[in-house]
Parts: C-alpha cells; structure tokens; sequence
C-alpha cells in the first residue's frame, strides 16, 4: 500500500518538515569564552551573550516548585543561591575536582554552564554548529575532555583553544604578543610566537577581579568605620568607580551606618588598593620577556594586549606601561576595544578560520 | 468495452463454426435452417458482458469524501496560531484549546475511520454475496440464450459441441471481466481507506505538534527558530589572507592539539 501512498493528494503533501532537521540551511559558528566568573558567546549570527558561570539546582522539591525551573544559570542563580545547591563550576580557572569539592556536581554544573552558553547563540535548527572554545590555559587535561564531550551534546563539532590565544587572534597579533588576560579569578599572562603556547609561554596570577573585592574589602572597613557592606556590594562599587592613575573625579560612596545611608570619601582608598594588582603583573612579564629570545624581547615588550573583565579598571594600560619602562626600560600596552568579549570573538574568528575538512574529522 | 473485444468475440465464434453447403445440409436431411448473422451473435455476447460490468461500477462508492476538510481546516487554525503568538499566556491558552479541539478531530476521525472501515468491509461482503448470486443468474441466462440460439441454428448433434465450447469461451472471457472488476473495486476500497488512514495521521501529528507547544508554553520556553548564521557554507582561511601561511599552522596545531584530546578521549 506504500506505493499509493506517493501518489499525493492535495491534502497530504507539503508535511515535509516535520521530519529532523537536514543541515542544509547555513553554517553557525560560536565563539566561547568559558570563564570564571562569566561565559560569553559571540556568534556568527550576531548573536553576543554573557552569562555569569553560575549554575544552581533547587535545593528540595519545595524550592524546585517554588522556582518552576530545574536548573537556574548565572545571576538568577546568584540571586536566588539561597534555595539553591550553586555551583560556579570554573571557579580559580579551572573546572574544581579536588577532593572534598563536590567534584561530580561541578562537572555537572559545567556541563550545564556550558550548553546553556550554547543555547544562547539561538543556532536554527536546521544550521551546523561549530563551536571554538577558549578554556583558561592552564585547564587539565581531564578538564578539557570534560569541557569537550559537554560541548558536543549541543553542537556538530567543536574545538578548545587557550583563551589569550584566541584573545590575541582575534586582533590578527600572530606572534610576539604577549596577552594579559584580567578576570575573576585569576590574570593569565601569556607569550605567544607562533604555534599554541606551552606551559613556559603562560604564568597564572591570582591577583585579580576577586582579589581586588577582597582587598577592598578590608580597605573599606578601615576606611569607612562603622560601616555595613558585603563583598558583592564592594565588587559594584569596583566595577563602577575603578581606576589606577590619572585624576578621578571624588569618588563617594553611601554606605548604611546602623540602617543609616552614610556617605563615605574613597577615592584614594580605590586607586590605592587597585594598583595593588600592578607589580605583580609587571614582574610576571619580566619574566615572560626574559625567557623569551633575546633577539625578540624588544618586539614583545612593544606587543602587550589587556584583555579581561579587569582591564576595565582605568587608567591600567598606562599604569602597566609606566611600570614596564621602569623595571623593563620598555613597554607599549593595549587594551582590547571589546574586553568582555574579546575571547569570545576571537574563538569566533578562529572558528571561521578553521578548514573544513578539520571540523569534519572532530565530528 | 474495448473495441477489440467485439472482433475476439467474433473471431471465436468463426472459428466454432464449420463450414458447410445449403446441398451438403439437405443430404443430412435438414431443408431448413435459421440464419443468425456472426454480428448478431457478439453484439449478444458483448452486451451481456457489458450489463455484468455496469452493474458493478453502479456498486461503487463516492470517493469524494468530506474527512480532509476538517484535517485542513485544523492546519489552517494552526498556522493562524504559529503567527500570532502574541503573548505567552494567549499562545497556551490557544495551544490547550486547539489541543482540544485536535483531540476531540482526531478522535472523531478515528471514529469515522472505524464505521468507514466497517462499512467497507460490509459492502465487500455484499459485493462477494450479490456478485456470486448475479454471476449464476447471469450464467444461466447466457446458457439459456446460446442454447436457444445454436436451437434454432438446428445444427443438431454437432450444436451441442459447438454449444458447449461457446459456453466455456463466453463464460471464461466473461470471468475475466468479473476479475477486472473486483480487482479494480478493491483497489477503490484501499484507496478510500489508505485517504483517511493519511489523514488521520496528519491530524495526529499536528496533535503532537501541539502537545510539544503546549509543553513549551508550559514551562514558559516558546518555540524559537533561532537566528541564521550569515554564512551559508562552511568557510576556512581564505586564501586571500595576507597571512595565510602562519594562519594555517596555527590552525592545524590546534586540530591536531584538539584531536589527540579526542583520541584520548575514547
Ligand atoms: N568596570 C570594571 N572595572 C573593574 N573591574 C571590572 C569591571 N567590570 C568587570 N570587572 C571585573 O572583571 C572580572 C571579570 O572579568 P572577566 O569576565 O574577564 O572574568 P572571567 O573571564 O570570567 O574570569 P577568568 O578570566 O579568571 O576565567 C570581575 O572580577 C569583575 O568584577
Ligand atoms: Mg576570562
């Protein structure tokens, strides 16, 4: 009877479509940017997104009711981490699976963190989805295969590279380029001249976004006596008034004083504190430059791209530089336009670049 | 009837026949004979054959059915709604009704389906039944018809012969017909069903199309198609690049860095 079922009738034919998708309708490509504190996508739809790498899952049945969802991603998760079991699975870099971590829940989570940051990109259907992800460089071994296999339930094909890398690439700086990657967690300095770094090429700082709340955590008890306030409202107060050199208006904050609003003077107390991040990153390039060939190290020095959340902090670039002349006689430091998303773009730009007949074999 | 059939009947009919002569007739003792043109006798056959054939076709059912106008008009509804989705809470509402609705076509239409299969099934019980009644009321009426015509030929003992291979001719032609027939009844059955069964399965998938939606609605993700990329192909290192050397090893150092991870993967 199957033959007569072809011969078609006005009323049945047009159903195609409800079949699976064929891939047959366009190419998307998904730059990823899986950081500590935020993962960005840039796509090749247009598509950009960030999404704090926080997931968290209903604590009891009561809150999974209450929430309606199973699993909540980046701030919401945050905000509601009090009926939560939250995980920031990418927490100091890489994914945490030390003993004592719930190390089974944050892959989990990061698996998660991850297809949801694919989501994100709104691939059609009917699109082939090639996805580059920057994982920090000092991820493991373990920890990229974890990244991979949960990258490749929601796209065709996909690829890891080291996060200042696909920095640096996306700005077309090949070689030479020394790449200072501020975030959450940590700085990641990175030499690059040519092939893919190695582990002498990358120095892993901690003084980063997180170190700097800390620090101005303690600068502000001191400085503002009597004073409420908690981490996340000093990382606000960060973000928006952060500078290192050069005149800044006077920065006042309203801090509550036994439930009173009290404004507090810390213009000097931000600067101060926020510089506290600057001597180790120098001497840190002071390294990279010195094991680097010496016919090569003016090059370098004159080649140092900031990228990161941290390189927001005003005034960096010329800071690192002064720095870098006194102790290194030379310096030149760019900040990149787009820091939020320049790792993201630039694993865009590196997924673009790849030939076809690669992502087929990762398939 | 095919035209060709007349010239077969007649063709036949010659070739029972014998020849003979008026002199020939009058030494066997016969002075009289009634003549019955070869014409006359497969515009008989031919009409018989023919009667048979009509009144099965007047049998036939009505193909045109109405079942595909609800399975449409269930489409169209949809589509209105796919379009104008205008707020969460208005496309589950519509979902749960249309899913309503859909489910109540369907089940209507498997109701349907059912008492149509059952008819069918009782008109080809009847078709068998009638059909065997006709065909004996028709085999004595062609026997009685040639047996009075090769009477009258007054071909005598030789008629009977002649009678009875006429018959087998007339009666096995006519069988094949019949077969014809009935082959061709039961290709109109399966069609009728085979038309609702596709039906019904297209209203049911627009049930599950609908139950998907709904589960969406439900828990607040509504369908999206996504963004197209504006790359419609796969892309690579241009060649243009002016960097198209350095580029090229460094993507195929991150291939190969990538694939070993993979091997070791599995
Ligand atoms: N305007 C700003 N001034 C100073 N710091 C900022 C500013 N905006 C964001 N940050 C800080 O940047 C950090 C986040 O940077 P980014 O998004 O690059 O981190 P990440 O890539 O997730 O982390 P990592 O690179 O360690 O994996 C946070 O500490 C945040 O407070
Ligand atoms: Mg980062």
């Amino acid at each position: 009877m199957t033959d007569e079922q072809t011969n078609t009738n006005s009323a049945t034919d047009s159903e195609a479509g409800a079949e699976g998708p064929s891939k047959e309708h366009g190419v998307l490509y998904i730059g990823v940017d899986l950081g500590t504190s935020r993962t960005s996508i840039s796509a090749s739809n247009g598509v950009r997104e960030t999404v704090a790498s926080a997931v968290g899952y209903p604590k009891d049945v009561v809150a999974m009711k209450l929430l309606g969802k199973e699993v909540l991603y980046g701030d919401e998760a945050i905000k509601k981490r009090l009926s939560l079991n939250l995980y920031k699975p990418l927490e100091h870099g890489v994914l945490k699976s030390g003993d004592g971590e719930d190390s089974e829940g944050n892959l989990r989570a990061a698996k998660d963190l991850l297809q949801e940051a694919i989501r994100l990109a709104k691939a059609r259907k009917d699109e082939l989805v090639y996805a580059v992800i920057g994982a920090p460089a000092q991820a493991s071994i373990h920890n990229k295969k974890a990244i991979i296999e949960a990258a490749r339930e929601s796209v065709d094909s996909v690829m890891l590279c080291s996060e200042p890398f696909a920095v640096a690439y996306g700005l077309d700086w090949l070689e030479d380029v020394l790449v200072i990657d501020i975030g959450a967690g940590t700085t990641d300095l990175c030499r690059m001249h040519g092939t893919m770094p190695e582990d002498a090429d990358q120095i892993t700082l901690t003084y980063a976004g997180d170190y700097l709340d800390q620090e101005l955590f303690k600068a502000f008890q001191e400085a503002c006596p009597g004073a409420d306030f908690t981490i996340n409202m000093v990382k606000e107060i960060k973000e928006k008034y952060a500078y290192v050199s050069g005149s800044s208006e006077t920065i006042t904050v309203n801090l509550p004083v036994s439930g009173k609003p009290t404004p507090f003077e810390v213009t000097e107390v931000v600067k101060n504190t926020c510089k506290k991040i600057i001597p180790p990153i120098v001497e840190a390039l002071g390294k990279l430059v010195a094991s680097f060939d010496p016919e090569f190290q003016e090059r370098l020095k004159g080649r140092v791209l900031l990228a990161g959340g941290g390189s927001l902090i005003r005034g960096l670039d010329r800071a690192i530089e002064d720095g870098m002349h006194q102790k290194l006689g030379s310096g030149r430091v760019i900040r990149i336009e787009e820091p939020i998303y320049g790792g993201a773009n630039g694993a865009l730009k590196i997924a673009h670049d790849m030939p076809e007949e690669f992502w087929e074999k990762l398939k | 009837m095919a035209r060709g059939i007349k010239k077969k009947i007649q063709q036949a009919v010659r070739k029972l026949s014998y020849r003979t002569t008026v002199d020939q007739l009058k030494k066997k003792g016969i002075n009289r004979v009634n003549v019955v043109g070869i014409d006359r006798i497969s515009a008989l056959i031919e009409t018989a054959v023919h009667r048979t054939l009509k009144a099965r076709m007047a049998l036939g059912f009505n193909p045109n059915l109405t079942h595909g106008e609800i399975a449409n008009e269930t489409r169209a509804e949809f589509l209105r709604l796919l379009r104008n989705k205008e707020s969460l809470k208005k496309v589950q509402e519509e979902t749960e009704e249309e899913k309503e609705s859909l489910k109540s076509q369907v089940a209507s239409l498997q109701n349907e389906l059912q008492t149509l299969q059952r008819e069918i099934e009782e008109k080809r019980q009847r078709f068998v039944r009638e059909e065997r009644v006709r065909t004996a009321a028709e085999d004595q009426e062609l026997v009685l018809a040639v047996q009075e015509l090769l009477g009258q030929a007054k071909l005598g003992a030789k008629g009977l012969d002649i009678q009875e291979e006429l018959l087998s001719l007339f009666l096995g032609r006519l069988d094949e017909e019949r077969k014809r027939v009935r082959a061709q009844k039961e290709l109109e059955l399966r069609k009728e069903v085979d038309l609702l069964n596709r039906r019904l399965q297209k209203v049911t998938k627009t049930l599950d199309h609908t139950e998907g939606r709904l589960q969406e609605a439900l828990t607040g993700v509504t369908e999206d198609l996504g963004v197209s990329s504006i790359y419609k192909e796969v892309q690579g290192l241009s060649s243009q690049d002016p960097e198209f050397k350095k580029k090229k090893t460094l993507m195929t150092s991150i291939f190969e860095a990538n694939l070993e991870l993979q091997q070791k993967d599995s």
